[in-house]
């Protein structure tokens, strides 16, 4: 049994003109109105026989109706006479009935489902409510992110409580302890809970911390800056911050790059054919115009204090502060590696990256603009909604909604046309709605993983979004061309 | 379905003690056959619970045909692509499970209506 994953698409640009969107808006609506009408009257048919059963109550003695005893006088329409007097006691042929009320059940139950799950085709592939689901999220957010400020013992202790109440239920139902509960079941509280904490970090918890908080969205990110304001010496002292990016030769590298579902595959791929870690690949790329592309391939957090791509890392990366963010490891080395792979200042650049590989995209677009011309980028399961990412430079987030990772910005991703993000839904074990995640077992496992990742991007591909087809068109626009080489280059950081 | 079991009348060790003048003993005698059936609700039974058949019946006929309508109206829109095909075939399916559930519907209304209905 596989895991599954339902997405949804959010922001991005199509070719559907306003006029098509409010067409398609009503026939979702006019489908999911005639699949609740069909839904209520499945119910009805259902209960059919019991209500019926109740009427029979009206005469509890009749023989017929109570269906005991009947004499052997039968009448030719069916009624019966019983005991001979004249006395003839009529009954609806119950059984019969129950048969009709079952079978036309059952039409109005497939019907209906039928139907919902056409209006909700339309509505994911032309993201009809993904304006009003962001502002609902949003609202949420800065909801929650006052009630942890106004009351942050009480906040903790809730969420603490929910945390372990969704551990015991999921543990339950799995039939084995699994405290991975904790994180996916409390993902709708996430970003507004590390808003609360952001803010708390970074203005404290009077009045003033709680406006800041509500006209604010990028609270983790400051508070990011302060942490790294320590955090940055103390990890250079402990580990250094002397940088060495060296080419190197893997047994098993990645394929060519030709969609946003090759970007993906080859994130990951870096991982299974174990390219050793802290390393990138550089795709070199020869369009029909003479001109030189590049898709440079970023994997994410691999735990080693000699990498570039280490655990503390990642807060550097995070802040608000354009400097911290530059002279985060990863970035140096990012940066150091395209430079030497020959990357020119006007070559257009993809970059694909998982998790801190996807915020190291983000800087690079966010802050290297002067260096790079990075057209595109893709992210999976990377907090990035904060980056001040510039409108040349076009944006495709991948997330799964209870990943955490992806959440702790805080925020919801701006919505733009040159920024989409498609959200995977991720569905309760057993239920096998939308695209089956490889390599996924009986129990709940972490996903942020990358193929969660793979499977939201296949799902949402499945929709046929024309703004998720606008951006996979710009993608193979960027690299569009022949692979000439693929490069690996390795960061090591030392005192 | 016809019962070919004999009614017990009133008396009978199976509808118990109740005294013979009690109003439970003429419900009883009333709807046994002892006095006219007319006096036994199970004609009123008969009506009302044919009655909520129907209408039930009716209702589930309109709804199918509302579904039939929208589907119509989905299959005009223009959706290309791999995506707009499973769309559109789905919603072949769909009006396929419409007229199913109307015509089931009929055949539900007509079945009450007729003396196969009614034992």
């Amino acid at each position: 049994m596989s895991a599954h994953v339902k997405s949804r698409v959010y922001g991005g640009t199509g070719t559907t003109t306003s006029a098509d969107l409010d067409r398609f808006g009503e026939v979702a609506k006019a489908l999911e109105s005639a699949a609740l009408a069909a839904e209520r009257i499945d119910g009805h048919w259902q209960s059919l026989p019991i209500q019926l059963r109740h009427r029979r109550s009206a005469a509890p003695f009749c023989p017929k109706l109570g269906g005991t005893a009947a004499s052997g006088s039968v009448m030719a329409d069916g009624s019966c006479v019983v005991g001979g007097t004249g006395g003839a006691h009529v009954s609806l042929d119950y059984a019969a009935v129950t048969s009709h009320a079952n079978a036309r059940a059952a039409e109005a139950a497939k019907l209906s489902s039928t139907l919902q799950d056409l209006s909700d085709r339309i509505i994911r592939a032309y993201s009809l409510y993904s304006n009003a689901e962001h502002a609902a999220a949003r609202i949420v957010g800065e909801m929650l992110q006052l009630g942890a400020l106004t009351e942050p013992g009480y906040a903790a202790g809730i969420f603490a409580a929910l945390a372990g109440a969704s551990v015991l239920k999921g543990s339950l139902e799995e039939g084995r302890f699994n405290p991975i509960y904790a994180v996916t079941d409390s993902w709708w509280a996430q970003e507004g809970l590390l808003a609360a904490l952001g803010t708390g970090i970074t203005n404290g918890t009077g009045g003033k911390a709680k406006l800041h908080g509500a006209v604010s969205t990028n609270e983790v990110n400051e508070a990011a800056g302060k942490i790294s304001e320590y955090l940055a010496p103390l990890n250079n002292a402990a580990f250094g911050d002397r940088l060495m990016v060296t080419r190197i030769r893997p047994l098993h590298g990645i394929g060519e790059t030709r969609t946003i579902a090759d970007s993906l595959t080859n994130v990951h791929d870096m991982r299974l054919n174990k390219v050793d870690y802290g390393s990138i690949a550089i795709q070199r790329y020869l369009r029909d115009d003479g001109t030189t592309a590049w898709m440079v391939t970023v994997p994410g957090t691999d735990g080693h204090f000699d990498s570039p791509f280490s655990w503390q890392t990642n807060v550097e990366l995070m802040s608000s502060d354009a400097e911290q963010r530059k002279a985060a490891d990863s970035a140096r080395m990012v940066d150091e590696a395209m430079s030497r792979a020959g990357i020119g200042p006007d070559d257009p650049v993809a970059i694909v990256g998982h998790s801190q590989g996807g915020i190291v995209a983000a800087t690079m677009a966010a802050d290297f603009s002067d260096k790079y011309n990075i057209q595109h980028i893709v992210t999976a399961g990377s907090p990035v909604a904060n980056h001040p990412i510039g409108p040349n430079t076009w944006v495709t987030s991948i997330e799964v909604n209870d990943e955490l990772v992806s959440n702790l910005d805080g925020a919801q991703n701006p919505m733009s046309p040159t920024w989409l993000t498609v959200r995977g839904m991720s569905q309760p074990l057993g239920v096998e709605r939308g695209t089956a995640v490889e390599n996924t077992g009986d129990g709940k496992s972490i996903t942020h993983d990358m193929n969660y990742m793979k499977a939201t991007w296949r799902d949402a591909e499945k929709l046929g979004s024309t703004a998720l087809q606008g951006h996979e068109r710009h993608f193979r626009e960027v690299i569009g061309g022949e692979l000439k080489e693929t490069t690996y280059w390795r960061g090591r950081i030392s005192k | 379905m016809t019962q070919n079991t004999p009614t017990p009348s009133f008396g009978q060790a199976s509808f118990g003690q109740a005294p013979s003048g009690s109003p439970l003993a003429q419900a009883i005698r009333a709807s046994s056959g002892q006095t006219p059936a007319a006096q036994c609700g199970c004609a009123a039974v008969l009506e009302d619970s044919r009655a909520q058949a129907l209408t039930l019946a009716a209702s589930s006929a309109v709804i199918a045909q509302q579904a039939a309508d929208a589907l119509a109206s989905a299959a005009t829109l223009t959706w290309q692509g791999e995506a707009g095909e499973r769309f559109h075939a789905t919603v072949r399916k769909a009006s396929v499970l419409a007229q199913d559930l109307e015509s089931g519907s009929r055949g539900t209304a007509g079945f009450l209506d007729s003396a196969e209905a009614v034992l």
